[in-house]
């Protein structure tokens, strides 16, 4: 076993560790009971929603063809994902550095796509023409542009936290660590740079666990430098945090979004009924009261209350 | 200078307010040179009752009287967190409760949103991130793994006393849950919502809510029929004196109809109208009757009231309102439930309710704003705008807008009665609460109504004289439209405490009571211009 065996190892495990709790936290969300509504206009789904209306600006809204426009949901979507909308629109300062922070991680996701691409090549001993340099440029391009802004982003958002008076003293320490956690990935990877200019020892190293040799022991393994091992080792480390935080708030983004703010769609549309939005309340319906004050009908079914 | 409370000294043990409201600290009204004094609580309240968050009380939970009551206070409010956070105990509420526990990156981006933390002078404990994260701190703490494993390096750090939730469920009724803060947050984080689940989790587990919303709002509007205490026999005697007061108002003789089975539409107003504002339910009875609408009123208890504070407190108690409405309308056999202007009633029984509704008791519900700006449209009545030749500015009430999307009608309609209506800055779903969302606007206690005044009601006051900058000091008469009860009556509230009414001549009503004193067929005006009431 040598160190280049653990760093695969590391890699293996923290991936699918990761990814197997996040799917079981989304799918803990994704589980839940379909709620009251409690929409937040203005929908961008609704056809209305330039003005901020809804389909209940119209006369008996219940006769009429009530269109979702999932094209503008997707743009607003985008809006926000992309520029952050809201936070620009509102907190203008935390949004210089928090722009960054996350459009450097949208950059490095496509510069891993892109590394990932280039080792697919290596795999396929391609190693020349128009594909092959573009995604060989393109990952230098984004990874380094990717890396710094990062790093600003991160470095930048740690100190407005510890000098906005309006958040700092609700700030706990593992608010300031997230941040730092990130910053150091970056610091390492800044620092693999100078051994690894061009991503080729990162281009092999993908390939070796992608060619499922990183699982083998006693197979040729190639070349990682100390500098970009620990940046592996901390990424790895970084996977297995990454499911318990709120972090991975672009996930329950989803949720408050798609499933709380933006879901207002009615149980009648043209006078016919959503059958399933209809089993759905029913099955809430069912459930027992658990509640304990007085006018609480405790152990009753909602239905009965 | 406003000070900053942090959360361990939120729940320390102690006998003086977090924080003393002084006028100097408050955000500027322009326009206005002097205003009431703000006054400190009387010790008879403060030696009982838990004041120490700021001074004033909108619940005013009693002291408890030895460490037994206080540790039953913590116990309860966490076994209540506890189901409120179970999709079984609280599937009403549960996925978007837990998302905005879980996921908040503390930004801030929701703070200067809150009109009542910007109206304040920016108070810390007033902003909607201090009161969510006291609630994440003991959520952390109690119900994640993060929190039991690493301690305050996750929770933050904060003691677990008695007063900490006593202040905790005070707090909760310093936000208007207007939800402006979830709708700047870039995460979709809902604030307003933890204040309410906040609220809930005093009321359904520690049995402990605002006297008004429960005792006095909810149970006693199931009981004898609406929260104003008016029963079926007194609300029979209200329409026939409505009949009598259209007749000696405009010369025209309405038969208000009651109860006639098999109408088309079922109209419920807020039962407050009848007692405090009985023009708007006698306008909406004139403007139904000349468009030739099928309509009835009920008198069936709970079926003239259309409130339901629930929506701002308690899940049963909205689910019992809302099904006994719905079972009202079955019984008469109406094909829908139309609900007059009031903003918490169109929220909870055309919004709220629609996932409390099976296929055998559903039925369709609307707000009375799309019908009215259709007849207006269609010109199912003779109407002059110069009637209306005064300066009009239109309230949006938070439930109508921003939380049911509902924000052309009303300004299809003023558009066309109102010559000199303009917009309140912002508006429409931007607007800000006029400080009597979430019940404030029916809570009285102790001296609740300084501190709403004072505050929650002052970003309202500053977009008011704002609107009415240019005429403001010319002595002519000035008109909130607030098609909402609840609106109504904090207006009210607030141009009597700021003397709104006799320095500037600024009024108020609702948006019906505008279209009729447009039409033509109405020779007196239905507006009087000379009182305030």
């Amino acid at each position: 076993m040598t160190i280049v065996n653990y760093v695969a190892y590391a890699a293996y495990l923290s991936f699918v560790f990761c990814v197997v709790i996040t799917i079981l936290k989304v799918s803990k969300y994704a589980r839940a009971p379909m709620h009251l509504r409690w929409e937040l206009y203005p929908v961008p789904s609704e056809e209305e929603h330039e003005h901020g209306g809804s389909y209940l600006e119209r006369p008996e809204w219940w006769k009429t063809d009530i269109k979702e426009e999932k094209g503008s949901e997707l743009i607003d979507m985008f809006k926000e994902m992309i520029f952050i909308k809201r936070l620009y629109n509102s907190k203008r300062t935390q949004w210089y550095f928090s722009f960054l922070f996350h459009g450097g991680i949208y950059l490095l996701l496509i510069w891993f796509v892109a590394i990932f691409i280039g080792s697919l090549f290596e795999l396929l001993k391609i190693t020349s023409g128009i594909l092959f340099t573009v995604f060989f440029y393109a990952s230098l391009v984004l990874g380094y542009i990717g890396i710094s802004i990062t790093f600003i982003g991160a470095v930048g958002l740690i100190a407005l936290r510890a000098t906005d008076k309006k958040i700092n003293y609700l700030s706990a320490p593992v608010d300031y660590f997230n941040l730092s956690f990130i910053s150091l990935i970056m610091l390492s990877m800044i620092f693999s740079l100078f051994y690894d200019p061009y991503f080729n020892y990162a281009r092999s190293f993908l390939a070796y666990l992608i060619s499922g040799n990183g699982l083998l022991i006693g197979v040729k393994q190639p070349a990682l430098p100390v500098a970009s091992s620990i940046t592996v080792l901390l990424v790895c480390l970084f996977l297995l945090y990454l499911p318990f935080t709120k972090m991975t708030h672009f996930l329950g983004k989803y949720f408050t979004y798609h499933k709380v703010q933006w879901d207002s769609r009615p149980n009648m549309v043209a006078e016919r009924f959503d059958e399933k939005k209809l089993e759905l309340i029913k099955k809430n319906l069912d459930l027992t009261v658990p509640w304990d004050a007085p006018h609480a009908p405790k152990g009753k079914r909602w239905d009965e209350v | 200078m406003s000070k900053t409370v942090d959360p361990k000294e939120f729940s320390r043990e102690n006998r003086e307010p977090l924080i003393k409201i002084k006028l100097e600290d408050l955000l500027k009204l322009e326009g206005l040179k002097e205003e009431p004094p703000i006054k400190d609580p009387p010790a008879v309240w403060t030696q009982r009752y838990d004041f120490t968050l700021d001074g004033h009380a909108a619940v005013g939970i009693p002291i408890p009287k030895n460490e037994e009551e206080k540790r039953a206070l913590v116990e309860k409010f966490l076994n209540g967190l506890e189901k409120d956070l179970s999709y079984e105990g609280n599937w009403t509420f549960a996925q978007q409760f837990k998302l905005s526990l879980d996921y908040c990156a503390k930004c801030g981006a929701c703070e200067d949103a809150c009109p009542i933390y910007t109206a304040s002078g920016k108070q810390n404990i007033y902003s909607p991130l201090y009161r969510s994260e006291i609630l994440r701190r003991i959520y952390r703490k109690h119900f994640t793994a993060a929190g039991k494993l690493f301690g305050t390096l996750v929770t933050g750090d904060m003691d677990e006393t008695w007063q900490l939730i006593t202040r905790l469920i005070e707090l909760s009724y310093r936000c208007n849950i207007c939800r402006r803060c979830a709708q700047v947050c870039p995460i979709g984080i809902d604030n307003g919502l933890i204040a309410r689940e906040i609220r809930k989790i005093a009321s359904q587990e520690l049995g402990i809510a605002a006297k008004e919303l429960h005792e006095n709002g909810t149970v006693l509007q199931l009981k004898v029929g609406s929260s104003t205490g008016m029963n079926p026999e007194g609300f029979k005697k209200i329409v026939k004196m409505m009949e009598e007061d259209i007749e000696s108002k405009t010369g025209l003789r309405i038969k208000i109809p009651v109860d006639e089975k098999g109408a088309d539409i079922l109209l419920i107003h807020n039962a407050g109208e009848f007692l405090s504002w009985p023009e708007n339910p006698e306008a909406y009875a004139i403007i139904f009757e000349k468009a030739g609408l099928s309509w009835t009123l009920s008198s069936e208890p709970v079926g003239y009231d259309s409130v339901n504070y629930g929506v701002w407190y308690d899940d049963i108690q909205l689910a019992r309102i809302a099904k006994k409405h719905v079972e009202i309308a079955h019984k008469l056999g109406v094909k829908r439930i139309v609900v007059g202007e009031c903003g918490h009633a169109t929220k909870a029984l055309v919004v709220t309710a629609e996932r409390l509704l099976t296929r055998e008791n559903y039925i369709p519900r609307e707000s009375v704003l799309p019908i009215l700006a259709e007849i207006v449209d269609k010109g199912k009545l003779d109407l002059d705008p110069l009637k209306n030749d005064f300066p009009v500015t239109l309230h949006d009430p938070c439930n109508i807008v921003r939380l049911s999307g509902i924000v052309e009608p009303q300004r299809k309609v003023l558009k066309k009665i109102a010559p000199r209506f303009r917009e309140m800055e912002p508006h429409g779903v931007c607007n800000y609460c006029c400080g009597g969302g979430s019940g404030f606007a029916i809570m009285h206690s102790y001296n609740f109504d300084q501190w709403k005044n004072k505050v929650a009601s002052r970003m309202k006051v500053k977009q008011i004289l704002d609107a009415f900058r240019q005429e403001l000091n010319d002595g002519g008469f000035k008109y909130v439209c607030a098609p909402c009860s609840n609106c109504k009556g904090e207006i009210r509230d607030f141009i009597s405490h700021y003397k709104l009414w006799d320095k500037f001549r600024i009024n108020y009503g609702g948006l019906a009571e505008l279209v009729v004193n447009a039409m033509n067929e109405v020779k007196n005006p239905y507006i009087t211009n000379n009182e305030f009431h």
